[in-house]
């Protein structure tokens, strides 16, 4: 997972469905696109193509009943986010489709994928106005997040600054000068000169790292033990992602289970009220403090005490970022995460998102309708009809030399300002049904080139240059990949 | 407009509502408990109708029988399964249970439809206003409602029959005052959602009188949520009714054929410990017969409800 | 807004809705003429006197000034006399009203307790496992609840419980509950509020509640035997009353666990547990709470039916007495407590709402 070029995340025919009262909703068919580290892949499509339910189905957070992911495969690394996932449920196909829960299976999966959401993929949504909890603050939810993935880091981070201070301290008291920064607070410290927040930011943080170092130093030995424990947990779990017999899973998944009942999530809201907080919390609360400084919110100590209704559209969407980026993702997902903006501040919001794939390095899939955002953002994009996808390809490339006739028809229906003489072309008809789609592949009721073949059998999907691939018969007869 | 008019267009309104929901009604007989609190209330009904043909004499008045084969029955309520006359039983003082079950469902039933009829009447009609209008006298009404809502209805209902005296229309008048209210924020919060919708606006644009919208587009659109809310009243009035007889606070005598009546004459207030004893179907039969009923609605009203709130529904 | 100027604004609200009461009182006390006469009952035997009293009651004048007088009374505490041929003749209604008003406060609060501690987990735990075995008895069970008749139940929960020959309770359980203060079986008091007999010998309750007086003597005995007497009866109305909490937690929670920010809150890796008892019941506490506003009416109902058949001296057996005995003056007096009750019950729920969903302070 190291490696800085290669795939961030593999989807291979990944198939989801919902099963609803009028019948099966083939939401997903075999969608497969791959990742790349660090970079922008934008997934295009109209209403109802199955962008979102891509977003979710790689999230695992399609509401079931009624949405099941059938199968397929999401590959992290070497690691298969979706393993097992056809043991969770029996489908049993009748007249109406019935679905019988194995709720230990499921459990024991979801409990692995909480491990994966939010610290190794997150997520920023659609509606800002409705993403965060109403009734707590936003403080509330962010350190919620870091409590929930890194508490190591935090205690870290403490522990560091307080060795920190207590060296100091015998050095001032040999008589010598410091100002040498080592260790975790260093580059804590670093982090924050690198945001170029100014001189008050700087010393807020400062003042905060002492006063936590120093509630650290007091009760030294509880604090060194909460460590301890932190970092055996994480130890533990990072096994859960390698290869580990049934047996030994089971095992260590009993022992983390319990240690998530431990997890205190319960209280957090009340020690964050606390005058006084103790050192885990006030580290936590300094950490969401520099990433709402990082999403470039002003007055950001003072955001934290409010509650979502209190901000704009805008800002709160620049807190769902936060969220989203505060436990150092490797992959973001954005669900159109610009539409229910105003243009300017979607404008700050896509800069936002550039700065920060330029910065973490994180690789991020931006969902989106609009082709504009697409043309801005994207390095690669993937084409998506009717739960299919039907094209990929470098985002300059799909512009200047659309293949799929699909692509074709939805670059012929942007209006064109420096062209006012052409006319608007318009893909006819309107997205199948999915619950029974077209036989074959599923754009042919509406395509201007179908012939008897596209009726009759699915298109694979062919590699017609490098990086372009498009599922088409009328590409078929060349190279299959 | 000519009343006329009014009407039929208010029956076409509703005509294409109800077609509109034979999807909803489907989903109505898909749930079984639904279906079955319907059958109940429907049996219900029809004892209503028949019932005091089939137990004869007065129609709203249980005959008492304090002596039958020459066995006074007040001290002598040994199984009364016996006697062909009495099939369900008696109470004290000889009230036949099966005579005062039939008689009951009429008394009970007429006596609930008035009240919440009147109930939903009135507070549909004020509601319209208050939505409608607004204004001072819509902010009158909602206060009122306010005002309404914050009495306890069992003491309402006895100070009034203490103040006004024990009689039926004061009963049904202290009981309706109770429940309009719900209908008028039913309709009040339906009116202020409906207005806001385009093809209202596109009316009242076109010049429809606010009559005609209320007719054609608001009270169909209330209408679900009333029904539901009258099959969910249609209960507690039940109940009521049979607590304020119970305790005794009656406008007829001790024969008046309400359920409520008949469990306090099954128990004669303060006996209940050896009524229970000594002849316990007196008081489980009339209890359950009112259970069973106002479950029936319950299970309708919320099978209704489920059906027609488009977020419950799956 | 701050939260007390929130509280301020609700009080304010509240000055119709208390006027609008106590009209509708005094128009019924009017018709009667009610309320302050029965002061001077007895005293007034010629036309003269009568012209006195009127006049000291301003019964001549207009119909504002009266009212305006009578609300004087009624907020001083002049409530008039309980009137003759009831249980307590003579004694002063407001005093009456401080003896009855324990019993009752007592056994609303608990059943208030008692359906919060039912009928919320029921609510989460329904809309949790919706569509499930759990969820349709749950629903099931709280809506036969509802429709029980709460006389009916009374009625077979004192006799059950309570009574030592009909009763399913081991014996020694049954007769526990009238071992220590020899009161009677089918409700402790008999009608009369029972003197507390304090250690040191003299008749005496402090505040009236006897669940705390008797705690106050650390009489634990007689303790428990106070809440085994009061648990029943509030029992009976909080099963009558919890169904629409039920309905109305399991409503919200779907809504609330539909909702985009517990989408948000998966995606953080949250654990489905906390998803539901951090996210989605917090808000559904909130909006759950305007519901036991709603339902409070229904509850003194309850209270006032349940009171009477368990015979416990409280406002619901004053009143029932009083219509009895056409003791105009405290039928008024218990229908303004009780509406008095309402709207503070109400106004205690929309504090509690604010505190809970800081969205509603905004308005």
């Amino acid at each position: 997972m190291n490696k800085l070029v290669g795939e961030a995340l593999v989807v291979k025919d990944l198939k989801t469905q919902f099963f609803i009262y009028d019948g099966v909703v083939k939401s997903l068919e075999d969608v497969s696109f791959v990742l790349k580290k660090g970079e922008v892949l934008g997934i295009v499509g109209e209403t109802g193509c199955g962008k979102s339910v891509t977003a979710y189905s790689i999230m695992r957070l399609i509401p079931d009943p009624p949405g099941r992911i059938i199968s397929g495969q999401i590959k992290m690394g070497d690691y298969d986010l979706i393993k097992g996932i056809d043991q969770e449920v029996d489908i049993i196909l009748k007249k109406r489709p019935k679905i019988r829960h194995h709720n230990k299976i499921i459990k024991k999966n979801e409990y692995l994928y909480n491990k994966i959401r939010g610290r190794y993929i997150s997520m920023i949504f659609q509606e800002p106005m409705a993403a965060l909890n109403p009734v707590f603050t936003v403080e509330d939810q962010i350190v919620e997040s870091l409590y929930l993935h890194s508490k190591t880091k935090i205690l870290r981070v403490i522990k560091s600054a307080s060795e920190h201070i207590s060296d100091l301290q015998s050095f001032k008291d040999k008589g010598g000068i410091t100002s040498e920064l080592s260790g975790e607070i260093g580059a804590e410290l670093q982090k924050i000169k690198i945001q170029k927040k100014g001189f008050e930011s700087e010393e807020k943080h400062l003042e905060m790292l002492i006063d936590e170092a120093t509630k650290y130093l007091a009760k030294k030995d509880k604090y060194d033990e909460m460590l301890k424990e932190s970092i055996e947990v994480d130890s533990l779990e990072g096994t859960l992602f390698g290869n580990v017999s049934e047996e030994e899973r089971a095992r260590i998944l009993k022992v983390l289970s319990k240690e998530a009942k431990k997890s205190h999530l319960m209280g957090l809201t009340k020690r964050l009220k606390k005058k006084n907080p103790d050192p885990v919390i006030s580290e936590a609360r300094r950490e969401a403090f520099g990433l709402l400084e990082s999403v470039n919110i002003p007055n950001a100590f003072q955001i934290l005490k409010n509650y979502p209704h209190e901000l704009s559209g805008g800002m709160l969407q620049r807190v769902v970022i936060a969220i989203a980026l505060s436990n150092d993702p490797q992959i973001l997902i954005a669900d159109e995460p610009t539409t229910a903006l105003d243009v300017t501040i979607q404008a700050q919001i896509l800069e936002l998102l550039r700065d920060l794939r330029k910065n973490r390095g994180t690789s991020i899939i931006l969902i989106t309708h609009d082709l504009g955002v697409i043309a801005e953002m994207c390095d690669r994009v993937a084409v998506m009809y009717a739960g299919n996808v039907v094209e990929t390809a470098p985002a300059i490339e799909l512009f200047h030399n659309p293949k799929h006739p699909y692509t074709i028809g939805l670059l012929q229906s942007i209006p064109r300002i420096d062209d006012p003489t052409k006319k608007l072309n318009i893909i006819r008809g309107t997205v199948p049904n999915l619950i029974k789609p077209p036989t074959g592949c599923r754009f042919n009721p509406r395509c201007q080139f179908a012939f008897d073949r596209c009726i009759v059998e699915i298109p694979p999907t062919i590699e017609t240059s490098d990086g372009h691939t498009v599922a088409c018969h009328l590409f078929s007869g060349k190279e299959v990949r | 407009m000519t009343t006329e008019s009014v009407g039929s267009e208010f029956s076409r309104a509703l005509k294409k509502r109800l077609e509109s929901s034979k999807r909803s009604f489907y989903f109505l007989t898909r749930s079984p408990l639904a279906t079955i609190g319907l059958a109940i209330v429907i049996f219900y009904v029809i004892l209503a109708i028949i019932g005091p043909r089939l137990a004869g004499g007065n129609p709203s008045v249980m005959t008492a029988y304090p002596i039958y084969h020459g066995q006074p029955i007040i001290f002598n309520p040994i199984p009364p399964f016996e006697y062909a006359k009495f099939p369900l039983g008696t109470t004290i003082g000889g009230y036949s249970i099966y005579e005062g079950v039939l008689k009951g469902a009429r008394v009970d039933l007429e006596l609930a439809s008035i009240i919440v009829f009147s109930g939903a009447l009135i507070g549909t009609v004020l509601g319209s206003i208050a939505g409608y209008k607004g204004g001072a006298l819509g902010e009158a009404i909602m206060r009122g409602t306010d005002i309404f809502l914050s009495l306890p209805y069992i003491v309402l209902a006895v100070a009034f029959l203490t103040v006004f005296g024990r009689y039926e229309s004061v009963m049904i008048e202290s009981l309706i005052l109770i429940w309009w209210p719900t209908y008028t924020r039913i309709v009040r919060g339906q009116v202020l959602s409906v207005r806001e919708q385009k093809y209202v606006e596109a009316s009242v644009a076109a010049g429809s009188s606010s009559l005609r919208t209320v007719i054609k587009h608001i009270i169909p659109n209330s209408i679900y949520p009333i029904f539901v809310q009258i099959s969910l009243d249609f209960g507690n009035v039940i109940l009521t009714l049979a607590s304020l007889f119970y305790l005794g606070f009656t406008f007829a005598g001790p024969g008046f054929a309400e359920w409520g009546n008949l469990l306090s004459r099954a128990t004669s207030a303060g006996t209940g410990g050896a009524a229970l004893e000594s002849y316990p179907w007196a008081v489980t039969i009339p209890g359950l017969v009112i259970l069973i009923f106002v479950l029936a609605l319950n299970l309708f009203g919320d099978g209704l409800r489920d059906v027609l709130d488009p977020r419950m529904r799956r | 807004m701050k939260l007390y100027v929130y509280i301020i604004r609700r009080v304010l609200l509240l000055i119709p809705v208390i006027i609008g009461v106590t009209l509708i009182t005094f128009y019924l006390s009017h018709l009667n003429i009610g309320l302050l006469v029965t002061e001077y009952e007895g005293k007034i035997h010629t036309y003269a006197q009568r012209v006195i009293v009127m006049k000291e009651l301003h019964l001549n004048g207009p119909v504002w000034a009266q009212y305006l007088y009578y609300l004087g009374a009624l907020f001083t505490g002049k409530w008039g006399f309980v009137s003759p041929g009831d249980i307590d003749p003579g004694v002063p209604v407001f005093t009456e009203f401080l003896k009855r008003f324990p019993p009752t406060a007592e056994l609303a609060l608990l059943a208030t307790l008692l359906i919060l501690v039912m009928g919320l987990p029921l609510g989460v735990l329904s809309a949790v496992r919706k569509d499930r075995a759990t969820d349709h008895a749950t629903r099931l069970g709280a809506m036969a609840a509802v429709s029980i008749p709460s006389f009916w139940l009374g009625l077979l929960v004192l006799n059950f419980m309570l009574a030592p020959t009909v009763s399913f309770l081991p014996h020694w359980l049954v007769l526990y509950g009238n071992g220590q203060l020899n009161w009677s079986v089918y409700g402790y008091w008999h009608g009369k509020i029972a003197p507390f007999v304090s250690p040191t010998g003299g008749l005496s309750q402090p505040t009236g509640f006897l669940l705390i007086d008797t705690l106050v003597y650390g009489d634990f005995p007689a303790f428990f035997n106070a809440l085994w007497y009061v648990f029943w009866p509030s029992l009976v109305v909080a099963l009558t009353t919890f169904g629409v909490i039920i309905r109305f937690m399991r409503s919200s929670m779907l809504e609330n666990l539909g909702q985009d920010y517990v989408r948000t809150a998966r995606s953080k890796g949250v654990p489905e547990q906390f998803v539901i008892k951090k996210h989605a019941r917090r808000n559904a506490l909130g909006s759950s709470t305007t519901v036991m506003g709603l339902i409070f009416a229904s509850l003194l109902s309850g209270v006032v039916v349940t009171e009477i058949v368990f015979s416990r001296p409280g406002m619901g057996t004053w009143l029932y007495q009083a219509a009895y005995n056409n003791d105009m003056v405290s039928v008024m007096a218990t229908t303004f407590v009780f509406t008095v009750v309402i709207v503070a019950a109400n106004l205690i729920v929309d504090i509690m709402y604010s505190y809970l969903d800081p969205r509603v302070r905004l308005e």
